[in-house]
């Protein structure tokens, strides 16, 4: 009997025909595998550029805002100026012919008639307004006309009892009637109150500063200034609402930070806000230095005449401190600051609030010091002014100077907390570099051993792998060998592309990661320089605290008054 | 670890100054007065007290602590209860853990404190500005903190030199 001879090479070649195929379908995944990671890299670079965006169209956005703000302050402005111009123009013409009569008068050109149809014609233009019967009585004192003079004088006083003693007390000045510029002063004393006074006291003060008042007048207004400000400290809070005030108008001067002075750092540090507010209120020390310094130095222009000094403050008084204007000239004033700002509202806003006071109708006589040295321009104030205002008010400047300096000081964050890629660590100045970056190295070693052990064949696998065999076995034992067969191998095929798959997937991740180890270093250590340099700056512009105040003590009052014009000789502030 | 140099319990001097302040009747200064006052350098005897918190003497010398806080008060001898300073924070020089110290005028402690170790609330707040050289100590009080430097001069943070109204 013959043994039967089982052809087992069909099989045989089926199966390698499986193994081909098992083999296509291998590469096919692989290709699929790559193209799954350029899939995952390119989201990552999708989602980085999403970020990108994100934040390029916020950065769109407040240019926008800050463009239209701007556009729309520009337009507005000039509407506001337009509309100054139509409510109070008529004023224009009075307030030309103020100086007009005094020089005319000086130059003994034009008629007395000539003068009293002008003066008489403004009162019917400019009905309510304080000047225009002053001028009237101007004319008529011009003339010798008592009768009329004190009539339109009483009518000039009952509008504005303030700016009318103070404009006759000038032009008696200028007229050298000294002793009718004593009376015109001490009417004008009795009428104020320290504590909530007229914007015009500033050009009392310019008067003074600039040498206008000689004599008794000069010693009554040094007096009346120094028992104002013994008055007003007497009373409780005043010095710490001046020293406040102060602070907030030498806060603002603190300068902005340029774009990308610091590139790294704010990116990688949640101290960054605080750390950029420490060195722009740092640098503060000297802008406000540079401030007081250029105010006190070189000389004031000094006007040629008593009657130039004295035009000049008349032209002040009735152009400057007309309260019916203030509401239009607060909106005027807060446009052009958004202009100066480019549309940043906020910061113009913030601007406004410091020197809101010089636009108030009345305020007290210490706050109209604070006006006159750090917003000269809403008073006209002059640079003698300010000179004089500052030495006034040094005790108040130094205490808030000195005061502002400690909270500066005690804000600036003792540490920055660094985050680098998945590397989180601290530094105070940046000078822990080595300590740091061996700190990062470390923690990236872990974390790429973890995540290469984390490489390993899956609970899938071992599940294709035992549940396909014992399937192809089950599929055997049944009979269809070759069934059976396929199963199982297929299985098998599987596990083992999964099993050599495993050594490239773990280069990949080491890989990856110390990819990212190398950037979170390079990060680290731009950061700790940066943080090195900020420190380096901060102590740099911190010493010049000292300048301030050496420069602020070294000032005092009496030496910023000037001797008159009339003298013919300027003692300069030094 | 900290190191308490005198604990909380009182001392017959401490009791006297207590006594003493409140038989005098004394009611204080009103406000503008009490700001200016404090506002005023201080004297070379103080800053030298408080100089001396470093040296150590107090550890083991009671009387010499009587006398620093003798000192201390002598400064203020116009303040009238809850005006006068709470305490004072300054730099520590004992090294490396210590990084200041409180003298606590009411309880009469003097305490070193390490970098990471917080001090109590109304003193934790004065540490930053205790470690700037510019300032000699700062003084603590129930509203306001003043830094002091070296030649007496003072600085208010808090309600009177609040910059932020």
């Amino acid at each position: 009997m013959s043994t039967p001879v089982i052809d087992l090479s069909p099989i045989v070649r089926s199966i390698n025909r499986l193994s081909d195929n098992l083999q296509v379908v291998n590469n096919n995944v692989a290709v699929v595998d790559s193209k799954v990671e350029v899939v995952a890299q390119q989201q990552v670079i999708t989602v980085e550029r999403i970020d990108e965006l994100y934040n390029e169209f916020a950065q769109f956005v407040a240019a926008d805002i800050k463009h239209k703000q701007l556009q729309l302050a520009a337009t507005r402005i000039i509407e506001v100026r337009q509309e100054i111009e139509r409510k109070f123009g008529h004023y224009s013409e009075v307030r030309r012919i103020t100086t007009g009569i005094l020089q005319a008068t000086d130059a003994a050109i034009v008629r007395q008639d000539t003068m009293r149809t002008a003066t008489e014609n403004l009162m019917l233009l400019a009905p309510g307004y304080w000047l225009a019967p002053a001028l009237v009585a101007l004319a008529a004192w011009i003339a010798d006309n008592r009768l009329l003079a004190e009539k339109s004088l009483g009518e000039a006083i009952r509008r504005d009892d303030s700016k009318a003693s103070l404009f006759f007390a000038l032009v008696c000045r200028r007229g050298q009637r000294l002793e009718a510029n004593a009376q015109w002063l001490r009417r004008y004393f009795q009428i104020q109150n320290p504590h909530s006074m007229d914007r015009e006291v500033v050009v009392m003060l310019d008067a003074l500063a600039n040498g206008v008042f000689g004599g008794a007048a000069l010693t009554a207004c040094s007096d009346v200034v120094d028992q104002w400000l013994g008055e007003l400290e007497e009373q409780a809070g005043f010095s710490d609402e001046q020293r406040r005030r102060w602070a907030g108008a030498l806060d603002i001067l603190a300068p902005k930070m340029r774009d990308n002075e610091y590139p790294t750092l704010p990116n990688h540090t949640s101290a960054w806000p605080r750390l950029q507010t420490a060195l722009c209120r740092a640098r503060r020390n000297q802008v406000v230095h540079s401030f007081f310094e250029q105010m006190f130095s070189g000389e004031t222009t000094v006007p040629p005449s008593l009657e130039a000094s004295v035009d000049a403050l008349l032209d002040s008084l009735v152009k400057n401190f007309d309260e019916e204007e203030l509401p239009l000239r607060r909106e005027e004033r807060l446009l052009q600051l958004t202009v100066e700002e480019q549309g940043d509202r906020d910061g113009a806003k913030r601007r406004f609030d410091e020197e809101s006071d010089s636009l108030e109708e009345q305020t007290n006589f210490a706050a109209m010091l604070t006006n006159s040295a750090m917003n000269p321009q809403q008073f006209g104030a002059t640079r003698a002014t300010q000179r004089y205002a500052v030495s006034l008010s040094r005790d108040w400047i130094l205490n808030a100077h000195k005061d502002l300096i400690a909270r500066d000081r005690a804000e600036v964050p003792a540490h920055a907390e660094l985050a680098c890629g998945s590397w989180k660590g601290s530094s105070s100045d940046g000078r822990n570099e080595s300590e740091l970056s061996a700190d990062l190295n470390s923690r990236y070693e872990s974390r790429i051993e973890e995540a290469v052990n984390a490489v390993s064949l899956s609970p899938g696998d071992w599940i294709a792998l035992i549940g396909g065999g014992l399937l192809g076995l089950v599929v055997l034992v049944s009979g269809a060998i070759l069934i059976g067969l396929v199963i199982t191998g297929i299985a098998a095929a599987y596990f083992y592309w999964q099993y050599r798959t495993l050594d490239k997937r773990r280069v990949d991740v080491r890989e990856a990661l110390e990819r990212e180890r190398d950037q979170a270093l390079q990060i680290l250590l731009a950061c700790l320089a940066e943080l090195a340099d900020l420190r380096r700056e901060l102590a740099r512009e911190d010493a010049k605290s000292n300048e301030v105040t050496s420069f602020l003590e070294s000032l005092t009052a009496a030496q910023f008054i000037l001797s008159g014009p009339d003298k013919q000789r300027a003692t300069l502030a030094s | 670890m900290s190191r308490k140099i005198i604990g909380a319990p009182k001392v017959e001097a401490s009791r006297a100054r207590a006594a003493q302040s409140r038989s005098s009747g004394q009611v204080g200064l009103r406000e503008p007065f009490l700001g200016k006052r404090l506002r005023e350098k201080r004297s070379n005897s103080y800053l030298e007290a408080i100089s001396k918190i470093d040296a150590g003497t107090y550890q083991s010398n009671r009387a010499a602590l009587d006398a620093l806080l003798q000192a201390i008060s002598s400064e203020f001898p116009e303040l009238g209860i809850g005006q006068a300073p709470l305490g004072v924070v300054s730099r520590c020089f004992l090294g490396s853990p210590f990084e200041v110290h409180i003298c606590d005028f009411t309880g009469e402690i003097i305490e070193h404190f390490e970098t990471c170790r917080l001090m109590s609330p109304p003193f934790e707040s004065a540490r930053s500005l205790a470690l700037q050289p510019a300032y000699a100590f700062i003084e603590v009080y129930t509203d306001a903190i003043r830094a002091i430097a070296a030649d007496g001069s003072v600085s208010v943070i808090g309600k009177e030199g609040d910059q932020n109204p």
